[in-house]
């Protein structure tokens, strides 16, 4: 998985690319503190995401408590084919909003 | 039964090691369990070591080549890969590196995770334990085991997998597998996957 972000006062847009998998959950940590410190806003975009699993998921729920907890809003945009279809089938769509 | 032997400590992509023809294929960089678990009828069968798994894309290299094996429509390569990646998944993370997928269930314990994570890299007698893929015609349907060295555990109830709830701590894969096969069945105390999947090879 390849991560981008860039970050606007309080606005924070986070690309996701490649596989989010079991493999990159070393990584996962970085990550939701990339997404949730100091924002108010945190858009994910997954148009480059081409495979998500169970732990990749789990990423975006760690995210989803962050944002919880810190009053974020939070946005899920561009997913695609593989990875929206796993998304609302696990009912994340319940947890984001989806753009 | 023939084996092929490749290097997974350098290799880029699976995909064209699996595409080569072999039946079964042994990681040069993995230790190699003994006896080698899988039948004389494999139809395909891959060891590799936990570094391989964790670099390379086994699942989907796996169940391309499995798919490009049968008779076309034979399984539902959607279904064999999304499961496929939470078996190996399992076993690479809880099962050869010892990580407890329930750490993850906070943010702290999710820091904690990935210092675990990052020190089992480092081990290599860790990164060499292997990992066992391979595919077996049974009545009805192909079933794909996948097999760690791990401690094993005791898997949940069937009732208990069926419904996938979005949670930090783990649990999701084992519903996405629940869902997507015919029927799963856990050996070798938990170490051993079998997942059967409908076809009519």
């Amino acid at each position: 998985m390849q991560m981008t972000s860039r970050r606007d006062t309080d606005r924070v847009e986070m690309t996701l690319s490649g596989r989010l998998t079991f493999a990159d959950a070393g990584q996962f940590a970085h990550v939701v503190e990339q997404a949730t410190r100091g924002v108010k806003v945190c858009t994910l975009d997954l148009a480059k995401l081409e495979f998500i699993d169970s732990t990749g998921m789990s990423l975006l729920v760690h995210i989803y408590d962050a944002g919880q907890a810190g009053g974020i809003k939070l946005t899920i945009r561009n997913a695609q084919g593989m990875v929206a279809d796993t998304l609302r089938r696990a009912s994340f769509d319940s947890l984001f909003e989806f753009g | 039964m023939a084996h092929a032997v490749f290097d997974s400590s350098v290799l880029s992509d699976l995909s064209p090691v699996l595409d080569g023809g072999g039946v079964c294929w042994l990681d040069q960089a993995s230790a190699l369990p003994r006896p080698l678990p899988w039948p004389d009828d494999t139809l395909l069968g891959v060891v590799i070591a936990t570094a391989g798994a964790l670099a390379l894309d086994l699942a989907p290299a796996f169940a391309a080549a499995l798919v490009r094996r049968l008779p076309e429509g034979a399984i539902c390569s959607e279904e064999l890969c999304a499961a496929l990646q939470e078996a190996v998944g399992n076993a690479v993370t809880h099962g050869n590196m010892g990580l407890d997928g329930s750490m993850r269930a906070s943010l702290e314990g999710l820091h904690a995770y990935s210092r675990a994570m990052e020190a089992a890299k480092a081990d290599p007698v860790i990164m060499g334990l292997p990992v066992c893929v391979w595919a077996e015609r049974k009545a009805g349907g192909i079933a794909v085991s996948v097999e760690d060295q791990g401690a094993g555990f005791s898997p949940p109830s069937s009732d208990s997998l069926r419904t996938p709830v979005p949670r930090a701590g783990g649990g999701m894969g084992l519903s996405i597998i629940a869902r997507s096969v015919r029927d799963l069945t856990f050996t070798r105390g938990g170490r051993r996957v079998t997942m059967t999947f409908p076809g009519s090879a």
